[in-house]
């Protein structure tokens, strides 16, 4: 039993140590949509963060529904347990789902809260799970709380299909899995978001089960530190935006090489280069001929074009490592 | 059907009322439910895009006339004493149509200079019956209320189908 633990626990040390860095990596280089509906592409790279977290918030949920079935079925406390962990993960998930998620609305959406059918479906979810912990408590009898939180886990689950029906039946900012699924078949950016998605959901299964069965030891060294890759990440991406000033592109010219000779930016300046210069994008034009650089916020040095990141990729990142950390460090919680 | 599952199908039918309830809650509003609005509201709704074509036009909007240069589903309108706005025309399903209206400065900071506009749009500000702006386009005008936008809530779902491209 113990042999096997260790060997659980390694296994998801290493999806941990492996999720991390192929969501750095993502962050850093991933592709990002040439071109946007609002703000800043470079918002976009919240793909790689906010959606295997939302979608591994499903899958911890479903994980709860499964283990008070079978409690309320065979009536054995160590699915209560498990029940109990995975509404203890998926309060976390669906924290960080939701506020990963406005964080990148308040740029690609125009407001973080927008009463949105998605986002309102979300926060139910969340809610309805949230109360999961104060029923049980408020009941003192310990076999009828275990029946009663088991029942109120399989109804909360109702919460799930509401929120993935709620993009689909009515009209609303947020894209339906098919968006997200042609932005992951239109090139090597469904290849990693696919492998973050399999990674984080894989912990997400995991990690409940690992934190019920309790008494596992993870150096505390870990998560701590997951936190400071996280803050080194963020950091290093956010840094530039806050080291001087910045514009957003209104238009570009572009040679026939695809180099840019002019830049037009919000504030009306248009700033016309010495040489023809190299673009920090690549490809440098759209497929109906128009710079790839409008929309993003620059920083310009002389002959240089820096494009920033929006503050909410870094911020994501950073609630991604405190949710990966916090989820390790429960795994000791229970002795 | 022993007593915790008929809990749970209890709370569960619960539940998913209240779900219910709220989602329809937070459905947008269409353009066409302003026609029975009379007075100024604030509004957020959902909006067909009507193409205003390419080329130039005039638009006469709080007495004041702005040179018009249209641009598929927007136009960028410039007044005389400076002043320059965005201008969406929007229609509801049964129709209806109003113009709604939005700071250059603030749209070119936000969008950049050649947006994607998706099919339909919701937007956020006040809708004022009692005022209407007048658009003229390859010689025919056309007078609409007014809804002065506060913001753009976009959806992103164009944005997916694009090609991808790479920083650096």
């Amino acid at each position: 039993m113990g042999y096997s633990r260790d060997r659980t626990l390694l296994l998801t040390l290493l999806l941990v140590i492996v999720d991390v860095a192929v969501a750095s990596y993502a962050v850093l280089e991933a592709p990002i949509p040439v071109r946007v509906t609002l703000g800043t592409p470079m918002a976009y790279k919240n793909i790689y963060i906010h959606v295997p977290i939302a979608i591994s918030t499903y899958v911890v949920f479903t994980g709860a529904l499964i283990s008070s079935i079978l409690y309320l079925r065979r009536g054995d406390k160590r699915y209560e347990a498990l029940a109990d962990s995975y509404v203890k993960y998926g309060i976390m998930f669906g924290a960080a789902t939701l506020v990963t998620g406005s964080a990148w609305a308040s740029e690609s959406w125009g407001a973080p809260w927008n009463w949105d059918p998605k986002q309102t479906a979300v926060l139910l979810l969340f809610l309805s799970y949230l109360a999961y912990f104060p029923l049980k408590s408020s009941i003192p009898d310990p076999d009828r709380a275990g029946r009663v939180g088991a029942a109120y886990a399989i109804a909360a689950f109702v919460t799930i299909p509401i929120s993935f029906l709620a993009s689909r039946v009515l009209e609303s900012l947020h894209p339906t899995g098919e968006a997200i699924a042609e932005f992951a078949g239109g090139g090597p950016g469904g290849i990693l978001l696919g492998m973050r998605i399999l990674l984080l959901a894989s912990i997400a299964v995991i990690a409940p089960i690992l934190h019920a069965r309790g008494g596992i030891r993870v150096p505390r060294i870990i998560p701590i530190a997951i936190l400071l890759v996280g803050i080194a990440i963020a950091g290093y991406t956010y840094y530039p935006a806050v080291e001087g000033s910045s514009d957003r592109v209104v238009n570009a010219t572009i040679t026939s090489e695809g180099k840019i000779t002019s830049i037009t930016l919000s504030s009306g300046e248009t700033i016309s280069f010495d040489r023809p210069i190299e673009p920090p994008i690549s490809p440098p034009l759209t497929r109906d001929g128009q710079s790839t650089l409008i929309g993003h916020i620059v920083r310009i040095n002389g002959n240089n074009i820096e494009i920033l990141y929006h503050w909410s990729t870094p911020f994501a990142f950073i609630v991604y490592a405190i949710l990966l950390s916090a989820s390790l460090y429960l795994l000791g919680g229970k002795r | 059907m022993n007593r915790p599952i008929l809990l749970a199908v209890i709370m569960a039918v619960l539940i998913a009322g209240i779900g219910y309830a709220s989602i329809n809650a937070s459905k947008y509003n269409e353009v066409g439910s302003l026609a029975s609005v009379d007075s100024p509201t604030r509004v957020t709704v959902r909006g067909n895009v009507v193409s205003l074509g390419i080329g130039s036009g005039v638009i006469v909007y709080n007495g004041e006339e702005y040179r018009l240069d249209a641009r598929g589903p927007y136009g960028i309108a410039k007044a005389g004493n400076g002043d320059s706005i965005v201008i969406f025309l929007l229609e509801g399903d049964n129709g209806f149509r109003v113009a709604a209206v939005y700071p250059a400065s603030e749209f070119l900071s936000r969008y950049g200079g050649s947006p994607i506009i998706d099919p339909t749009i919701v937007v956020d500000g006040v809708y004022k019956p009692g005022e209407t702006i007048s658009i003229t386009l390859e010689g025919e005008t056309v007078q609409v209320p007014v809804i002065e936008i506060y913001t753009i809530l976009k959806g992103c779902h164009s944005s997916y189908g694009q090609e991808q491209a790479t920083v650096g």
